[in-house]
């Protein structure tokens, strides 16, 4: 195999892992204010897909357009949410939060298929079957742009969480909520609203990537599966970790596909999960 | 008089439960199918309830035993003949062995929690991947079993023989769990999922525990899984690799109450005639709009009752009981 065609895979594994890296974030995020493991996640984005795809069709807006108002609208959507569904649960054990949100996989998988229908879509938006040629690379504007996106945002989350006093607010109640609580920290407020980013980043990344993907009502277990390994390979909370983690699962995704077909490359993720839990329970950049 | 208190209390539900499993037998045979899955799913959620509930670990991965019961006797079925009766004891021993080493895996350190879950998630997955891609195991065309007809071969002219089957099957697995919850084990494991720390500090061998916790669950699912797959005719990944049944199977049990002996039997009991009635009357006009209900429902009562419909209805007991012992109290 020549080496163009590895280095056309590196580097569309490299931007994935961008992208998974951002999914991985606003995984971390909501985990980290209340250790709420969210198996909905990819459900939020895939439900953002389509609900670009719904803008599109009534308004004829671009999906990039629609990105900030997905943001708003999702951001509120987790907000309340939070208080009037999860919070509730939340109380009861962490267990019982992971539970419901296996059961809102369940709700949200089957109104999309009832909205939409099951069969395979797609959103048209101005960089859709674009190209960027770079000889002796061919990359697809979706993807570059999405990628950079991604690390964009991932920037800015970054300051927002080390400069800011929500920020700091959060990380207090990931290092000790009752002491956090004991500093006049609201802990139901910050949780609400960390929940209400994280799902709003999955309204935006949905956006932002809706011209690369093909949408289908279940896509988004598949989402919430990879966003669960980059969060716990990189180590829980750990910024470096998580855009490392990403590209590693999408540099060896997409070689793995390229060199022993497209089952082994959907195993490779899993396998590296199962390895670093039992080898490196913490992550690879995790704190103990 | 407290001894006999307990008597009732033990032996009532049986009682109750036994009537709603009889009464399919005298209905007519459309219901003999819906009642059929509804058993089946009654099993598969006393197996999970076994780790998941009483011993308080996420297990996600019963897809991997379900496939094992079925794939194992389905494929002795096919290669070397060996009725599916004999074959499921193999599965079972086969879903074992991966359960026990799962649990030795994942609890030789002190992972951080819910990363069970995660571990039993990615072998989930990579179980389902490698099903859907073996042709030995059929890939994602699946496997047909031979038309043998014949009881001794785990085929029956009637559905109603297969419902004895799985009736038989749960009554098992309940007086199992029922009598595991009782005993040294149950509460060894109870008390692991309470405070794990606390546990071991008092002498309890957790590790030896969590893996015998597994070692029957998945022995269980197994059977499940031989017995889905005999009363099907044919095995399939999306049917019994996948992760959507794992996650049915949970929320089940949680729906009805985990971790308590008849939470995983009231849960299904009330649900799955629900789901296939939304089914039936809903189905056809939207794809989709039968499992969002069904969905909600599912929602509705983990927001309103996290420790399910036992937990609930035990609370509402007690605030009836402290009810009325005001009024007494009041009237004296």
């Amino acid at each position: 195999m020549s080496g163009e065609v590895l280095l056309q895979a590196t580097v569309q594994g490299l931007q994935m892992g961008a992208i998974y890296a951002l999914i991985a974030l606003s995984m971390t995020l909501i985990f980290s204010v209340g250790g709420l493991l969210n198996f909905a996640h990819g459900d939020f984005m895939a439900l953002a897909m389509y609900g670009a795809l719904a803008l599109y069709q009534s308004f004829s807006l671009d999906a990039y357009a629609a990105a900030p108002l997905l943001f708003f609208g999702f951001f509120l959507l987790g907000f309340l949410m939070f208080r009037r569904l999860v919070q509730p649960v939340l109380a009861a054990g962490v267990l019982a939060g992971a539970q419901l949100t296996l059961g809102l996989v369940f709700v949200q998988e089957n109104f999309l298929l009832m909205v939409f229908g099951g069969d395979y879509l797609s959103v048209p938006t101005v960089l859709s079957n674009k190209n960027l040629v770079v000889p002796p690379l061919i990359m697809p504007w979706p993807l570059l742009v999405g990628s950079l996106l991604a690390v964009v945002l991932a920037a800015i989350l970054y300051v927002v969480l080390m400069r800011t006093d929500f920020g700091r607010q959060v990380r207090a109640i990931t290092q000790n909520s009752d002491a956090a609580a004991l500093m006049g920290i609201r802990i139901d407020r910050i949780q609400a609203i960390a929940f209400g980013i994280g799902i709003g980043l999955l309204g935006l990344t949905g956006a932002i990537i809706v011209a690369q993907f093909t949408l289908t009502p279940a896509m988004g277990l598949d989402f919430t599966l990879i966003a669960l390994i980059v969060m716990v390979i990189g180590g829980l909370g750990s910024f470096a970790g998580s855009m490392i983690a990403g590209a590693i699962i999408g540099v060896s995704e997409s070689l793995g596909s390229l060199l022993y077909g497209g089952t082994v490359g959907a195993m490779i993720p899993y396998a590296i999960l199962v390895l670093v839990l039992l080898f490196r329970p913490h992550g690879l950049m995790g704190e103990h | 008089m407290r001894e006999t208190r307990l008597r009732s209390s033990a032996v009532l539900p049986w009682i109750a439960f036994l009537a709603v499993a009889l009464a399919p037998l005298m209905m007519s045979s459309g219901w003999t199918n819906m009642a059929i899955l509804t058993l089946l799913f009654v099993h598969l959620c006393i197996a999970w309830n076994l780790v998941g509930g009483i011993a308080g670990q996420f297990c996600i991965g019963h897809s991997l035993f379900l496939a094992a019961g079925a794939y194992t006797s389905t494929l002795l079925s096919i290669h070397l003949g060996i009725s599916p009766w004999i074959g499921m004891f193999a599965g079972a021993a086969l879903a074992a062995v991966i359960g026990v080493f799962i649990a030795w895996l994942s609890f030789r350190y002190e992972l951080p929690p819910l990363s069970f879950a995660l571990v039993t998630i990615a072998l989930a997955m990579l179980g389902f991947l490698a099903i859907s891609s073996i042709d030995f195991l059929g890939a994602s065309r699946g496997l047909t079993l031979p038309v043998r007809g014949t009881p001794a071969m785990y085929q029956f002219r009637s559905d109603t023989t297969y419902y004895v089957v799985i009736l038989i099957q749960v009554i098992i697995a309940l007086a199992l769990s029922m009598w595991l919850y009782h005993t040294k084990i149950g509460l060894y494991l109870r008390a692991v999922r309470d405070n794990e720390r606390a546990a071991h500090a008092i002498g309890v061998p957790v590790l030896k525990y969590k893996m015998l916790a597994m070692a029957i669950s998945a022995a269980l699912t197994a059977f499940g899984g031989t017995f889905y797959a005999q009363y099907l005719q044919y095995v399939e990944p999306h049917t019994f690799a996948g992760i959507n049944i794992v996650i049915q199977i949970i929320l089940l049990t949680v729906v009805g109450g985990s971790g308590t002996v008849w939470g995983p039997v009231v849960g299904p009991l009330l649900l799955v005639p629900a789901g296939e009635w939304l089914r039936h009357s809903l189905g056809g006009s939207l794809p989709g709009v039968h499992l969002l209900i069904f969905g909600v429902l599912l929602v509705v009562v983990i927001r309103f009752a996290p420790d399910g419909l036992i937990g609930a209805f035990g609370r509402a007991r007690q605030a009836w009981r402290f009810r009325r012992g005001v009024a007494e109290a009041a009237t004296q």
